[in-house]
Parts: C-alpha cells; sequence; structure tokens
C-alpha cells in the first residue's frame, strides 16, 4: 500500500543519490590492520533466489511465450515475454540454462533453497551445511564496509532445515538470520549513527562485556557434554564474530553514517502487498550499495516452505498460492500463469538494476551497475526439478564481464563455476568453490 | 545397552502389533526383527540378493548380511538408507529385474523406515543428550519481562525459531545461536535496561484530556482522489514525547438498541503528515457494554516509538501539529458503525494486519428509522498521558536497587544489586568469583561512564548475555553449586572424559525449578520456587505436587497452555495459510486469530478444571467469541468478542479438536479442504504415527487431466491410490481424511462439494461447474468403515485411545524436556501413558505424574 502522500520513492533517492555519489570509502583509509587502506572503487555482490522454479514449455508449445529461458542461443537469443522487462538492460545481461549444483540434484526437489549458494549435498539426519558464496566473499570484503553483508527474506530467520528462509551460511555451515521487515532492514543499516557519544561508549564497553561472557562460557564447558559443549560451540563463535564487528565499528566511528530519508521507502510495507515489499526490499539493496553500507547482499524472495511469499501472484491477479502455480506450469495454460509472475519478479529486478545503472560511480564514467554482480534464479527448473536452473548474471562490466547473450551449457558443467568466475571477478583469488571444476567460460 | 533390550522386550510383551500400523513405537524393537525375518528378509531374497549377496555386489552393496538389528554392529544406517532411496525411487530392482508388488513394496519401505528411525533414536540416546538449551524467542521476552520489570516486547527483533521435526519451537538440539542474535541480545538488554533503570530528574510529561472531538483543517469534500477522513472522536497531541510508554483513558458507554450485540471501540495513534491521509496504528480494540448509567472506563498503554510519528519537519497542509489520537467505533460483527455513505481509501489497521485484504469494505450501517434509538458509542472523555510512569524512578527502579545503601561505596552497592539480579537471572546462587568477576567489569567501567546507573546498566547487561542466562544449563554432574571450585583442566582432557552418553544423573533443586518453571510458565522461577530449592525441599513429593498445581492455577500457566496448543496442534500454521477470496470472498482473517483462540481455549479449559483429555476428540462445548460463533452457526452465541465456553448441540457438529476452525482450516489449502493434510494431521498429531515423509521425485497428482477435473476431490483421490507408486503410503493415509470432507476449507459445513474447473470467460479464475454431495464414506486401513466426523470421533474414542494416550503423553514430555525423545526414554513414557489412561485421561494429573517422573527430573 503506497501512502498517498508519499513521495515518489525514485525522485528523493536520486536527489539522495546527487549528494552520495562520492563513494564512501573514498579517501577512507583507517592505518588498522582490520581494514586494509584501499583507493580501489567497491566490488558488490547481490544474490537473488526465488523459489519453486519457472516453466519450461517446449519450443513448439503455443505457450513457449511464457517458457523462463529465452529462445535461440550465444549471442543470436531472442528474449519471452517473461523476461522482456530486461529487454533495455541486456548489454549487461547474460543468461544462463543448463547450470545447477551437482551435489544437490539428488535431493528432494524442494530442499534446495538451502545450497543454492553453497552447493553442499544436505545430508539426511544432520542436514549439514557449508559456507555460503555471500559469506565465503564476506571474509575477503566484509571487512571494507560498516556492516560485512545484509542477508534477507520475505519470511526472516532462519527456517527449518531444507526449507529455509535465508540464503546465508557462515563458515562453519550454520543459518544466517535474515532479516524481513524493511523497517528493521532499515534502522540495522542506518538507525544507529555510532559517532553519538553513548553509541561510542558503548562500543568500548561491549568489548569488556563480552570478554567477560566469553570466560565464563570457557569454565561452563568444562562441565557439559559433548553435545552441550557444541551448543556452546555456537555461542561462542557468535561472540567472538562480534567482537570482531566492534573492533571494526570502533575504526568506522570516525566516520559518519550517511544521511538517509527513511520515508523515501515504504518501510511499512509487509508481505501482504507484494509489490510494495518487493519493491521496498529492492529499493534497500541498493541503498546499501550506494551508500557503501555493505558490499554483499543476498535476497529470499521466497523460501520453498509454507513462505510468506506463497501469495504473491495475488499481486497481479493471480491465484494466491505460488507453490501450485508452479506445480501447474506444465499443464495447459499453466506456463502463461506461471510466466506472467515470473515477469513481474523480472520487472522488479529490472528497476533495481536500472537505478544501480543509473547512478555514476567513480570518475571515469562508471556506475554501480558496473561494478556489481547481481546472480538471480531458482534452485528448480520445472518445480520439483533440481537441475537446469534458471539463472542470470548482470553487472560487474568493470570487471571485465561479458554481456548480452544467452550460454547455454550441459549438465556437466556445475553451477559453482560460475561461482569462482564471480570470486574472481571480485578480485578473490580461489581456484575452487564447493564441487566446482574451473571457471565458467564465456563470461 | 543390556538392561535397555530387556525392557523393550518387556514391553513387546505388553502390546500387541497391529498389522496396519506402520508406527514405530507399537513395533518393538523385537517385533521388528521379527517381522524381518517373516517378511523382509523374503523378499529381499527373492528379489534382491542375487545381484546384493554372496555372490554379486553390486555398486559395493550386500544385503543378505546387512543386520536390522540397530544395536548390531553389522548394522548400517547408510546402507539402508540408500536402499529405501532406491526403492523409493523406482531404481530398484532395476527395470529388467522382476519389480517389487505393491504388497512387498510397502513392506519393505515401511519396515525400512521405522528402523531407520529407531536407530537415529539409538543414535540420540548414544550421543548424549542435549541439556543446555538455549531461551525460546517467547521464553526470552517473559524472562526479560519479569526480570526487569517492565512491560514490552524486547524480543521482537530476534529472529523467529525453527520448529524441530515434531514441530517444536523449545528443542536445544534445534535452537541456535548467531552473531546477529548475540548483537540483537547485547542491544534489547540495553534497551530494556534502559527503561527498566533511570538517570535524572523524571521528564516532562505531556497530558491532554478531551470530552468533545478536535477539528482539524482537515479538508471536507475529495481532494486529490481520496475521501477525507472523518474519525469518529479525535484528541490532538500536539507535543509529545518521541519514546516512552503511554497512557490512553477512555470512558465511554454504549447505546443498544433491543435485539442487537454491543458495539466495539477501536483506538488508533498516529500522525496527518501532509494531506489527508492518517498512517496510525491500532492501539486496542475493546466490546463496550456498559450503559449510561454507569460508563466503563478503558486503559490502554504502548509505547511511543512504536507509532508512526511526524518528522522533524513540517510539510504541507498539517491538519494538527504533532500526533492524533483516533477512536472510532464497529457494530458487534465489526461493521463501522456510522455514515453510511462513507468509505475510507484506505482501511484503518486491524489487529492482525493480513486481514484488511479480504474484510470487507467498510460500510458503516445507516440511520435507524424513525425514533428508534441509534446504536451508539457515547464518548465521555479521551485522557492521553505521556511518557506515563507509575511512579519516579519507576517501580522497576526501585526494585532493582533496592537495598542499596547511599553510604555505600559505588563498588559496594552495585555488589549488593548484581548479587540479588544474577541470582534471579541465572535462577541459581551465584558463586563469589562469579560475582567478583561482574564487580571487576562494574569497576572497569564506571570511569568510562557518567553516572553509577549508567555504569550498573551496561554491567547488569553483561548478565543478560551470558550463557548462564540466554541457555538453560544443566551441569553434567550435580556440581552446580560448585562452579567456581573447578581446577582448570586441559582441552584434551574435558573433550576425552565427555563424549557420548552419559548415565542421567538427578536435577540439582535449582535445575529443577528452572525446568519447571520453563514447562509450565515459559519464564524464569518466582522467589517461592527459587526459595524452595534453596531450602531443598522442592523434590519433596508433597512439596512438588503443591507447587506444580500452584503454578497451574497461576495466570502464568497461560503460557503453558497457549505455547503447548500452538505446537501440539500446529496452530501457527493458521498464519501460513492463504484463503483465496475467490472461493470465500466473505472470509475475515480476524477469524484466524479467533480460531487459535479457541484451540487453546479449549486445552486451557481441560486444565484449569481438571477434565479429560477425551475431550479434544470429542465434547459436548466449545470456547468461542461471537465472530467465530457466528461464522460456525452455532446455536448458542456470546454476545461479545471475548471468549467464552459455550455449549455445543449435536446439530452443531462441533466439538473436539477435529470441529475446530483452526485445525480444518490450516490444513487445508485456503480453498478447498485437503484430505491428505488433515489425514497426516491426525496420524501425526493425535495418534502418533507420522506416514513416513513422502519420497523423493514422488508425481503430482495432474487434477486438470480431462478424466480428473470433473471428479470430487475424493475421487481424484481414489484416483491417485490406484496409481502404483503412490498406493503403498496413501492407502494408509487417505482414509484418515475423508471422513471429514462435510468441512470445507474454513470449517464450514457443507453438504455438497462443489468442483470448479479453470473459468473461461475470465481467465486466472475458476467457475464452479457442479456440486455433487459431500462423500465422507472411508474404510480405514484396519477395515473399519466410518461414514462421518461423528463416526470418526465415536472410533477414536473407542479403538484409538491407547494410541491417543500416548501421542498426549510424547507430546507432553517432548515439550516438557525441550529435547527429541530417545530409545531411553520409553520405559517412562509406556508408564507415563498408564498411568494417565488408567486417570481417564486427565491432563492435569498427567502434568503432576510427568513433574514427579525420574524422566523429568533426571537429565
Amino acid at each position: 500500500m503506497k501512502k498517498s502522500w508519499q513521495l515518489d520513492r525514485r525522485t528523493v533517492l536520486k536527489a539522495a543519490g546527487a549528494s552520495l555519489a562520492l563513494p564512501w570509502l573514498e579517501g577512507m583509509s583507517f592505518g588498522s590492520e582490520s581494514a586494509p587502506a584501499t583507493n580501489e572503487l567497491p566490488r558488490r555482490m547481490c544474490c537473488i533466489l526465488f523459489p519453486y522454479g519457472i516453466a519450461v514449455p517446449k519450443d513448439d508449445d503455443p505457450e513457449r511465450e511464457w517458457g523462463w529461458f529465452p529462445t535461440g542461443e550465444g549471442h543470436d537469443y531472442r528474449l519471452t515475454r517473461v523476461l522482456q522487462p530486461l529487454q533495455s538492460l541486456m548489454d549487461d545481461v547474460t543468461i544462463f540454462s543448463g547450470l545447477s549444483h551437482p551435489n544437490c540434484r539428488g535431493m528432494n526437489g524442494h530442499d534446495t533453497g538451502d545450497t543454492f549458494l553453497t552447493g553442499n549435498n544436505l545430508e539426511a539426519v544432520t542436514y549439514r551445511n557449508t559456507v555460503s558464496l555471500d559469506q565465503f566473499a564476506a571474509q575477503y570484503i566484509g571487512v571494507q564496509t560498516r556492516i560485512p553483508s545484509l542477508t534477507i527474506s520475505t519470511d526472516g530467520g532462519i527456517g527449518p532445515r531444507t526449507r529455509s528462509t535465508t540464503l546465508s551460511y557462515s563458515p562453519k555451515g550454520q543459518p544466517i538470520p535474515a532479516l524481513a521487515d524493511p523497517k528493521q532492514i532499515f534502522n540495522r543499516m542506518f538507525g544507529h549513527d555510532q559517532a553519538s557519544e553513548t553509541d561510542r561508549r558503548r562500543l568500548e564497553t561491549s568489548g569488556s562485556i563480552l570478554d567477560l561472557v566469553l570466560d565464563q562460557s570457557k569454565s561452563l564447558r568444562l562441565k557439559l557434554g559433548v553435545a552441550d559443549q557444541r551448543k556452546l560451540d555456537e555461542y561462542e563463535t557468535s561472540v567472538r564474530d562480534v567482537e570482531q564487528r566492534i573492533a571494526r565499528s570502533r575504526e568506522w566511528l570516525k566516520i559518519p553514517l550517511p544521511e538517509v530519508d527513511a520515508s523515501s521507502i515504504t518501510l511499512d510495507a509487509d508481505p501482504d502487498s507484494a509489490k510494495d515489499y518487493i519493491g521496498a526490499m529492492y529499493d534497500l539493496m541498493f541503498l546499501a550499495f550506494q551508500t557503501d553500507i555493505t558490499r554483499l547482499t543476498t535476497y529470499q524472495i521466497g523460501s520453498y516452505g509454507p513462505t510468506l511469499a506463497r501469495t504473491f501472484p495475488a499481486a497481479i491477479g493471480l491465484e494466491p498460492n505460488w507453490h501450485s502455480l508452479a506445480h501447474a506450469a506444465g499443464k495447459k495454460g499453466g506456463a502463461e500463469k506461471l510466466g506472467k509472475f515470473d515477469q513481474f519478479l523480472a520487472q522488479n529486478l529490472a528497476g533495481f538494476l536500472q537505478r544501480l545503472k543509473e547512478t555514476p560511480e567513480g570518475d571515469q564514467g562508471s556506475n554501480l551497475l558496473d561494478r556489481t554482480l547481481v546472480l538471480y534464479g531458482s534452485s528448480n527448473s520445472r518445480t520439483h526439478v533440481n537441475s537446469n536452473y534458471p539463472l542470470l548474471l548482470a553487472g560487474g562490466r568493470d570487471f571485465g564481464l561479458k554481456h548480452n547473450q544467452y550460454l547455454r551449457f550441459g549438465a556437466d558443467t556445475p553451477m559453482s563455476n560460475l561461482f569462482v568466475t564471480m570470486l574472481q571477478s571480485l578480485k578473490i583469488e580461489v581456484e575452487r568453490f564447493a564441487d566446482s571444476t574451473g571457471t565458467l567460460a564465456g563470461v | 545397552m543390556k538392561s535397555l533390550l530387556v525392557l523393550l522386550l518387556l514391553i513387546a510383551g505388553v502390546e500387541s502389533v497391529r498389522a496396519d500400523d506402520a508406527n514405530p513405537e507399537t513395533a518393538t524393537h523385537s517385533a521388528r526383527l521379527a517381522a524381518y525375518q517373516s517378511v523382509v528378509r523374503p523378499v529381499l531374497q527373492k528379489l534382491c540378493v542375487r545381484c546384493h549377496g554372496a555372490e554379486k555386489q553390486s555398486g559395493d552393496v550386500r544385503l543378505d548380511t546387512l543386520s536390522p538389528d540397530v544395536d548390531s554392529a553389522g548394522f548400517s544406517v547408510s546402507v539402508w538408507h540408500d536402499a529405501l532411496d532406491q526403492i523409493n525411487l523406482g531404481e530398484m530392482p532395476p527395470p529388467n529385474e522382476t519389480p517389487l508388488d505393491a504388497v512387498q513394496h510397502k513392506q519393505l519401505v515401511t519396515w525400512i523406515a521405522a528402523t531407520l528411525n529407531e536407530a537415529a533414536e539409538a543414535q540420540r540416546y548414544a550421543d548424549g543428550r542435549v541439556l543446555m538449551r538455549r531461551l525460546t524467542r517467547y521464553e526470552y521476552a517473559n524472562t526479560m519481562r519479569d526480570l526487569l520489570g517492565i512491560a514490552f516486547d524486547v524480543a521482537r527483533e530476534l529472529p523467529p525459531e525453527p520448529a524441530s521435526p515434531e514441530g517444536f519451537l523449545n528443542n536445544g538440539a534445534t535452537l541456535e545461536m548467531s552473531s546477529t542474535q548475540v548483537e540483537t541480545y547485547l542491544a534489547a538488554a540495553r534497551r530494556a535496561l534502559e527503561v527498566a533503570i533511570v538517570t535524572g530528574e523524571q521528564p516532562r510529561i505531556f497530558r491532554y484530556e478531551a470530552v468533545e472531538t478536535a477539528v482539524g483543517r482537515l479538508p471536507r469534500s475529495k481532494e486529490g482522489g481520496h475521501v477525507p477522513v472523518n474519525p469518529e472522536f479525535l484528541l490532538s497531541i500536539p507535543e509529545f514525547p518521541r519514546s516512552g510508554e503511554f497512557r490512553m483513558r477512555i470512558r465511554a458507554h454504549a447505546v443498544v438498541p433491543e435485539g442487537e450485540d454491543f458495539p466495539r471501540l477501536r483506538a488508533s495513534l498516529g500522525n496527518v503528515p501532509g494531506i489527508i491521509h492518517v498512517p496510525r496504528k491500532l492501539v486496542g480494540e475493546v466490546d463496550i457494554t456498559a450503559g449510561a448509567d454507569a460508563p466503563q472506563t478503558i486503559e490502554f498503554r504502548g509505547r511511543m516509538e512504536d507509532f508512526p510519528q511526524p518528522g522533524d519537519q513540517k510539510f504541507g497542509n498539517v491538519a494538527f501539529d504533532g500526533m492524533i489520537a483516533l477512536i472510532d467505533f464497529l457494530d458487534a460483527d465489526g461493521r463501522e458503525l456510522r455514515y453510511a455513505d462513507r468509505t475510507y481509501s484506505d482501511p484503518p489497521p486491524k489487529p492482525n494486519a493480513k486481514q484488511a485484504k479480504n474484510a470487507p469494505p467498510p460500510n458503516g450501517r445507516p440511520a435507524p428509522e424513525g425514533d428508534a434509538p441509534r446504536y451508539d458509542v457515547v464518548i465521555a472523555s479521551v485522557e492521553f498521558e505521556a511518557p506515563y510512569f507509575e511512579s519516579w524512578p519507576p517501580p522497576s527502579h526501585s526494585r532493582l536497587l533496592a537495598h542499596s545503601d547511599d553510604t555505600a561505596t559505588e563498588a559496594d552497592r552495585a555488589r549488593a544489586v548484581l548479587k540479588r539480579f544474577m541470582r534471579r537471572a541465572y535462577r541459581r546462587p551465584v558463586q563469589s568469583d562469579e560475582l567478583d568477576q561482574t564487580v571487576d567489569l562494574f569497576a572497569a567501567i564506571r570511569p568510562q561512564v557518567s553516572s553509577f546507573e549508567e555504569a550498573l546498566r551496561e554491567t547488569l547487561a553483561s548478565v543478560l548475555v551470558s550463557p548462564h542466562f540466554l541457555y538453560i544449563v544443566e551441569l553434567r554432574e550435580s556440581r552446580a553449586t560448585n562452579v567456581s571450585q573447578q581446577q582448570p583442566v586441559s582441552d584434551t582432557d574435558s573433550t576425552n572424559t565427555t563424549r557420548g552418553r552419559q548415565e542421567p544423573s538427578r536435577l540439582t533443586d535449582f535445575e529443577l525449578a528452572t525446568r519447571l518453571s520453563y514447562f509450565l510458565w515459559s519464564t524464569l522461577p518466582d522467589d517461592r520456587l527459587l526459595e524452595l530449592a534453596e531450602r531443598g525441599e522442592l523434590k519433596q513429593p508433597a512439596v512438588l505436587d503443591a507447587q506444580v498445581r500452584r503454578m497451574l492455577d497461576d495466570e502464568r500457566s497461560n503460557e503453558f497452555v497457549n505455547r503447548f496448543a500452538d505446537q501440539w496442534f500446529d496452530l501457527t500454521a493458521l498464519e501460513r495459510v492463504a484463503v483465496n477470496p475467490e472461493f470465500y470472498p466473505d472470509f475475515d482473517s480476524e477469524l484466524k486469530v479467533a480460531m487459535q483462540a479457541e484451540t487453546r481455549g479449549v486445552l486451557r479449559e481441560i486444565v484449569r478444571n481438571d477434565l479429560s483429555c477425551l475431550e479434544l476428540l470429542n465434547s459436548d462445548w466449545t470456547i468461542a467469541n461471537r465472530a467465530l460463533a457466528t461464522h460456525y452457526g452455532l446455536s448458542d452465541r456470546p454476545r461479545t468478542s471475548a471468549f467464552e465456553r459455550v455449549a455445543l448441540r449435536d446439530a452443531d457438529r462441533r466439538g473436539g479438536v477435529l470441529g475446530h476452525g483452526a485445525f480444518l482450516l490450516s490444513q487445508s489449502d485456503g480453498q478447498r479442504p485437503h484430505p491428505i493434510k488433515r489425514a497426516v494431521w491426525i496420524l501425526d498429531r493425535l495418534l502418533d504415527s507420522p506416514p513416513a515423509p513422502p519420497p523423493p521425485a514422488v508425481p503430482e497428482l495432474d487434477t486438470e487431466r480431462a478424466d480428473l477435473a470433473k471428479l470430487t476431490l475424493k475421487q481424484q483421490l481414489e484416483v491417485h491410490r490406484s496409481e502404483e507408486a503412490c498406493r503403498s503410503c496413501h492407502a494408509g493415509i487417505d482414509p484418515w481424511g475423508i471422513p471429514l470432507e462435510h468441512f470445507d476449507a474454513i470449517g464450514l459445513w457443507r453438504e455438497r462439494s462443489p468442483i470448479r474447473v479453470a473459468d473461461r470467460r475470465r481467465k486466472g479464475s475458476t467457475a464452479e461447474v457442479e456440486a455433487p454431495v459431500a462423500d465422507a464414506a472411508s474404510r480405514l486401513p484396519d477395515g473399519s468403515d466410518i461414514g462421518s466426523s461423528a463416526q470418526l470421533k465415536e472410533y477414536l474414542l473407542t479403538n484409538r485411545r491407547e494410541q491417543f494416550a500416548r501421542a498426549v503423553v510424547k507430546r507432553l514430555a517432548g515439550y516438557a524436556l525441550g529435547r527429541s525423545l530417545d530409545i531411553g526414554d520409553r520405559p517412562a513414557i509406556e508408564q507415563l501413558r498408564q498411568d494417565f489412561v488408567a486417570r481417564d485421561f486427565r491432563l492435569r494429573q498427567l502434568v503432576v505424574a510427568l513433574v514427579g517422573s525420574e524422566l523429568f527430573q533426571s537429565k
């Protein structure tokens, strides 16, 4: 529900953009080991998942226009109606077919939201996961910003295993709770002006507080059984993480928070109004990048479980059940319905990409999109099918990525190869991620 | 392990095994081994061993030597698991070999699944139980409230909890911790302490009172396409604090014409940001039952920071400076009372924001004809005060800092405060070195901050993020009171000595008090419990019994009833089901809240009045308010939105959870009833025999296939079951849901079950093409013929009461212990079940027995 009194979101942000055109990191040098001094412009990444897969009508199907994948191949491709909203942005977009996580193909069809960014086979019973792409990157570039990474999802929290409501997993494979409420996300990014006197003091005392509880935890663990010690490990790791964050925040104290007008975003949006809600989430991620609060975000548009996002298709007048739309995609008229909804999602993505592209960065004529990798897709093709993910990668032209193409791969190419390519684009020198076999050719 | 086996064998003798029962509990260890010999082994020999046997081991798998006994060394979880997957996927036997027939398929799948389940339990037992568990979100909120004496939800920013496989939120193994949470705990502690402990003089208080509605510069005609808001009663609040508690008091009475029910009053708070829209949030809604002779006083409280406030800068045509309180009126059905012609451009928020979309358009009721009394709410006065303090300093401040002698040194005062605070927070006596360390922290912080109180707040915050506070800690040895006297042990020692399962030991008195209070109150133990623990009297059976009864009689036990009901019956699934307005245009989502309240209320009635749990299966009463009774069309209808006990008649066809809207709606898809979901729920939640989860890659039933589209759901399911891949499981599931076919998706009785197909004229919608008579005739797997929901209830009461008893006991025990039950718990569960049945299924008695049991008192 857009409030009638609100100014147009875009107007305000454009205004804000003007005053924020200078990236925040320029001229910031901490002179400390926690944050390496750098003059390079930021490199960012945003990973987005939508659940339940897409319609995959055959080429001779009258509903082919509502299939997600383009027709043709390479530079000689044609978008269907589903991805039409991205047409004008294709110079910044590559679409992939055929990729998936070989590790995850044997998993239940609706279990792969957990592994979209980890590429790990979730073993039954324990369901242990491994580090996700964004959190892996956060270990390298998270230290450069006020917030290492931002994890958001429609449902919030972590959710049950195999139906998780977050895309992000720590280096230990622990799910990182996602934030869901736009207001909460905004506050997390801009709520605390840590330059204020109280907060400055609190950063100091926080260190002492956490030291004390860590000591308590260490003496406690001696009196616990193994299973309990594992629980305490989680606690200690978490406390240590916060200590590190605090140490970094101390550095950030010297730098004022960017001023951002909260009224420019529909922070009151809740998942009941899908249009506003998805819009607010993209706005927040845009704002995060624009102000360089963080360089890494993940956004799970819906989980594969009983997600609040199930009703999103109602936003364009379809039955309020995404899951059954997806299941009906193979039936007559089904591809059109799901395709229309996927088109709606693509419209929202296009808006986000467009704004990144319209926002200049640096003085070499670059823009935010050129220095941001946006991965978008689902971990099902047809619903329940864990191969041939519908995927696209946008942005990153400054990193030398080539676009305006539709690359078709065989089932032998792991999606993790794309992850390696993305990490290398972020200047993280790795050769492998999960089950990768190399980098991805052609991008 | 030996003694355990003997016990299991003993139980095996007690209980007979039903042929249709796939449940791992009834099919006991020995019975399952017997079933392996008589049923499973011959099938394996016949169809599998040629390739997976002595001569050939295709894929390195050999089945003839694979032990069926979870206790044996030759047992392999992973091989059995693979076998199950391969069979389920239809990969084995391979296409060129003799396939399994349906009976063999079911026998194998059922047996392997049950055996793996037992293995998992045995593994959990052998690994050692998770004893330490983090407070859940709601436990944390309650605990902070009671510890600090503050009245707002500090847990709001914490991420929601995942449920355990059994559906519990308080399972120690599932409850996780992350850095985001630690940060949030610290922030929440600081925010709460800032409210609880104050510094300086009392802040300025803003107080406004009015007996007449305020008139602002509101436009009177449409502006910018928006109909102006014309609220019923406005109180202007030009100056206000940005944060802090507020209190709103309203004196009002109702004029209720003959035959009408009571109207309601709705208060909200917000501001006018410039044009005409009034962003505001609901403060509260209440029935007005008082007459003109004795108006009632309604008091609402809230926190300023939770409500929309004007920005720092005025802009546009501001009708009111500052904030406004807005009060409007509804009739008993929730329709706006006045202005028949008025519609809001944006309906005001309701308690459950989700319902706004489904609610009927807010049309007012027309004025009465002639000189009949006008149905009305009359406001005598409205009073608003913020920030509101009961006293200065607030009671929380005085309580936390009580007895801190002003003449003592700051460090001594801090020590006195901390000692009391830590004992309550850690729910046990505090060791002197623990206290010393914390006082040291105070000393370190004090020079950095400007006041004693602020240093104290920061120090108390450390207590509130300590593992001793955030986790319910039960130490391995009964050395709980010796925390500090431990000699440091090297890491290798500590891991070596504590690996794996240990013999259960008794809880300490303080651990018992804590377990008890989180079980029955979802919060920390009160002074009485701590006192009894301190004196070492809590474990005395008579004392303990008396305490359990006291706790159940206490208001705080509502937490137990509500949380247990939510988690046992999966009531929160109501939030996740979207009612399709195309099917049910009149459904008001506020009813979902009422449905949840009904099921919770019924359980509360049973606990409070020491009733039999069989009332959950069938009863001649329920708990309803006016809206829910209207929805159900009950013969007796309450007159207000308050919930009360309502007598049911046979014609009402309610009674028992199977007639509750909460169950019927949450286990539907929001469009049609869902016999499979309902069946799984019955098997899992009421009969403790959850069917195995669907195997990977199960084919969906294509309900729009030409030959299926025009069938009733029941007929579709029959077709579904005729498909080989589906039958083996669904033959045991579907029949349990069919008898409820007379209840539609939103839980209303129907005589017909309409068939809807895609509407050719309107894309994306469906049209009803036919409405055959609803068919509830079903044959259960044991051969019983059931023709209606009433017969199903009767059948459960007569044929399945023992099984139901086990479900109740296991659910209650799982909730009380905060962990998954394992193989070691079975004898205790069985004992409790027998007692429970012997005591007429009375839940209150079961709670008392459980708390008194070794199961509850050991760790």
